[in-house]
Formats: structure tokens, sequence, C-alpha cells
């Protein structure tokens, strides 16, 4: 998958016009608008599975044990 | 039962009666004015001075134990999290965000604290969390950014410090970033049993991401990130245990019940003598003979990820996107994310529906085992069974109202089914309010 994205990616370098972006603004197609559940999520993970980064946006800070 | 044995299949099954079901009208759906911005970060930024954006969040997190995973323990657990979140552009270049949060955590384990006052970790415990950061546009293309966070439980206290370039190119069709944090820890050694004589100890991590953003079409985006994290230190969790069985014993003999454990570390007759409500709060299986010891890992973990997810959107009313997560460390833990996702308005502008499902798999680290024996005693040894294998199958629902244009009200619940029969039960509520 991550080959995927990688050469779907490249097809990016030939530039997606300005003026076609109408689709990118809509709310369903946001990255990441609630910022409380990244929070939530993230959490959970971190505190229920091995490998989870950590709390926040990256591996680190506390102990957030369950 | 399909659930617990097609939880893919039952997905894709709801999945697809979502996108029928969905009312035609929504794809009348007109589009949106494109200048617009394409996340949270960029929002912000895009907005004049004076303008940003609070959301609260009200979590609730439960866990049953269906015995499986650590068999000395019972790890059922539920936690409410309310959580504030904003941001704010001081200046058309300058931006900040921040949050608090906050957490209460309440297990089975917290019958334990009635004979143990000093009980600590899991068993009834809060955390507090707070973070600030800033961003600064330093080119139209060019930001950079710090945050500084801290967290304090009844046994940890941290301290996190952040910071970040990101470079928007090729038309802003791609953003590159790359994240460098730190955070360091102060753990009270407080052991299961409520000793405090190890006093403290420390732990640093280090851990740097990069991200790449590509608009790949003009209905498909991306993300591509890799990160490596390096911590040391205390990595232990200072109140787990692993319990040292004497496999020489005769087997289980229910109607006779077992004349005395061994407990804890090289004073653990003196404790067992002491203290025999431990001994029967601890080990619940009546047919193992064994002592408790705390919990030992090596001091230093490696860890790396890949990640990535591709949304498209198939019509203005529905989008669908596929993400994943490639993970490894040092301490033998691998692990596997997919997650597919359904975005679906149901009410043109209004009402809008995610349905997720999320498949997870983890090897076990090199230094778990659900048993340990006296006569091969390890060096390190963990039965935490968030360090064991297993694999997790969750689906969730969530929904959008969007009062205004400015009021959005979030709804959202999932469900995690365990191999190792730590089921999970996660619900939130919230509302984002820009201005």
């Amino acid at each position: 998958m991550f080959l995927f994205v990688a050469v779907l990616g490249s097809f990016g370098c030939r530039g997606v016009e300005y003026h076609q972006k109408q689709r990118f603004s809509n709310a369903i197609m946001l990255f990441d608008p609630d910022g409380s559940e990244i929070h939530f999520h993230q959490k959970t993970y971190y505190s229920r599975e091995g490998s989870a980064g950590g709390i926040g946006a990256s591996a680190g800070g506390g102990c957030g044990c369950y | 039962m399909l659930l617990k044995n097609r939880p893919l299949a039952l997905f894709l099954a709801v999945l697809a009666g979502f996108t029928i079901l969905a009312p035609r009208t929504v794809f009348a759906w007109q589009d949106q004015n494109a200048e617009e911005t394409l996340d949270d970060e960029n929002r912000s930024f895009s907005a004049e001075a004076g303008h940003g954006s609070v959301t609260f969040g009200l979590n609730y997190y439960r866990n049953s134990d269906h015995g499986d995973g650590n068999p000395f323990l019972d790890e059922a657990l539920t936690d409410f999290e309310p959580v504030i979140i904003f941001d704010y552009n001081v200046t058309d270049r300058f931006s900040i965000n921040g949050d608090i949060s906050y957490d209460y955590v309440s297990s089975a384990s917290l019958e334990r604290l009635e004979n143990f006052g000093d009980q600590t970790g899991a068993t009834g415990d809060y955390y507090y969390g707070a973070g600030l950061g800033g961003t600064y546009k330093l080119e139209p293309d060019l930001r950079i950014g710090g945050n500084l966070s801290f967290s304090t439980e009844y046994d940890y206290d941290s301290i996190g410090l952040g910071g970040f370039v990101a470079r928007d190119l090729n038309n802003k069709n791609t953003t590159l970033k790359l994240n460098l944090n730190a955070f360091q820890d102060t753990i009270d050694i407080i052991r299961w049993n409520g000793e405090q004589q190890e006093g403290t100890d420390d732990r640093t991590t280090l851990s740097l991401t990069g991200n790449w953003y590509q608009i790949i079409t003009p209905s498909t985006h991306s993300e591509l990130g890799i990160s490596a994290t390096h911590q040391s230190g205390f990595l232990e969790t200072a109140y787990n245990f692993a319990v040292l069985e004497h496999p020489q014993h005769p087997g289980p003999d229910h109607d006779h019940p077992p004349s005395f454990r061994e407990l804890g570390g090289p004073s653990w007759e003196e404790r067992w003598l002491e203290d025999r409500s431990l001994q029967d709060d601890r080990l619940a299986i009546d047919d193992i003979f064994g002592a408790i010891y705390p919990e030992v890992l090596p001091d230093t973990r490696t860890r790396g990820s890949i990640f990535g997810r591709v949304r498209t959107s198939l019509s203005p009313a529905t989008a669908i996107e596929i993400g994943g997560r490639l993970y490894a460390d040092s301490w033998g833990i691998s692990s596997v994310t997919i997650e597919p996702r359904l975005y679906q308005w149901l009410i043109e502008d209004r009402l809008s529906a995610r349905l997720r499902y999320r498949f997870y798999a983890q090897t076990a680290a090199d230094d778990y085992s659900a048993h340990f024996y006296m006569e091969d005693p390890p060096e390190f040894m963990t039965q935490d069974s968030d360090l064991g294998d297993f694999t997790a199958n969750g689906a969730g629902i969530k929904f959008s109202w969007y009062f205004s244009e400015t009021l959005r009200f979030d709804v959202s619940s999932d469900y995690i089914l365990r191999s190792d029969g730590i089921d999970q039960v996660l619900g939130a509520a919230g509302f984002n309010w820009s201005f």
C-alpha cells in the first residue's frame, strides 16, 4: 500500500491546478478535522497496544497506562 | 457471532448498504469555494488574524477482561476524558494552538485500593495533560513551529518539547513536514503493593517523524509518513508484575486449595506473612504456586514505523479512504494496521457519517510470556498483555452535524474485539466552534 501511495504520489508532480481543488474543501475530504478524536484514539492505542507511538502526535510523554 | 468471526465481511456489508441507502439528494451537492483550505493547520493559517476555533470533546473508554491476557490480573477498566483544543491566529503569520485534557480512570482492580492505599497506575488514576504550540509563516510556502507539553499522573510527570518545519511545493500539491519531539519523564516507582522504596527514575524519548502530503488528482489526496523513536531509561510500567511459578508443584486440585503462596522479591516470605490479603488479591488462579516480582524490561527501545493513507472523492457526497501502518521495534514487537473508511453526506451540508474498520495485529515482545518459571528465571520478563501477541478488529461509526458554517457537533462510537479478550468500547461526543 505504501508503494501504491508513493507511485500515486508521483502523479501529483504533474500538478493539480488551483481551480481543480474544490473537492478538497468538502468537509468529508478533510484529513483529521476533529482534534479531540485524534487525541482520544492516540491515547487509547498508546495505552492498549504495544506498538503505538504515544500520547499526542508522536511517541513519548507520560505513562497513560490503563 | 458474525461480528466475532467475520468483522470485515460485516463491515463491508454495512458499508455497501450505507452507500446504497444514502439519500439521493445529497448528490446534488455543490462544490464549495476552492479558497477554503485542505486541513486544520492550513485552515488556521488561511484565516485572518483574530480567527480560530475551539473544540470540546467528552470521551469514554471501557475495556472488559474475559480472562485471557494477563492471567493474574483483572484488566477491566473505564476511563472518562474531557478535552479542550483551541487554535487562534494571533496575526496573519503567527498562530497558537493548545489542548487541555483530564482523565479519570477506574478499574476492577480498584478494590485493591481498600487494602493498599498507595496502589498506583491503572487502578483508579488521573491524568492531566496540557500543551501549547505556535506556528509561524516564514514565507508563503514555509512554516515553522514548536510546542511545549506537560502531563502529570499519579506516578508520572512528563515534559515534552517539539518543533517542526513544513514546506509546500509543486503549487501546494505537495507538503513536506519534519517533526522532532523530545520528552523527559519522571516516574515515581510505586510497585503493585504500594512500595515506594526505589524512589524515582527517568525516561527520555526522542522522536523524528517525516510526513509527505500529496494531492494526486483533483479528487484524491494522500499522506505518507515515516517515524523513528528512541527511548531510554525506566521503560517498565512500575506497578506491573510478573509471576514466577513453581512448575513442579502438583496440578490443580480445587477440592484442596493450596495451603500457601509465596510472594514478591527477596523478602517475599516476610511480606506474605504480613499481608496475606495481597496474595489473595493477586493470584486469582488457585492452582498456581509462585512468587510475584516486578516487571523487568530493557532500558532502551528503538521504534520505527511507516504509515499512510489515501482518500478519494467518489462523488461530492461520498469519499473513501484506505490507511495503514507498519511498525517494528527493538523489543521484538512488530505490527500491522489496516483501516478503510467511508465518508458519506446523509443530508447535504448538514449531516455526515463516517464508517470505519480497523484491523490491528502485533507480535509479542521477546520478553513477554503468559507464564514464567522459577527453575529458569529470565533476565527480562513482562506479563503485560499489551506487549503480548494479539489481533484486534474494530468498527465504528461517527456522525457530524453542521449547525452552521462555524459550529459542528460530533458523536461517535467504536467497538474493538481483541483476540486476548480485552474487548473495548469507545464513545465520544463533542463540538467544534470556529470564529
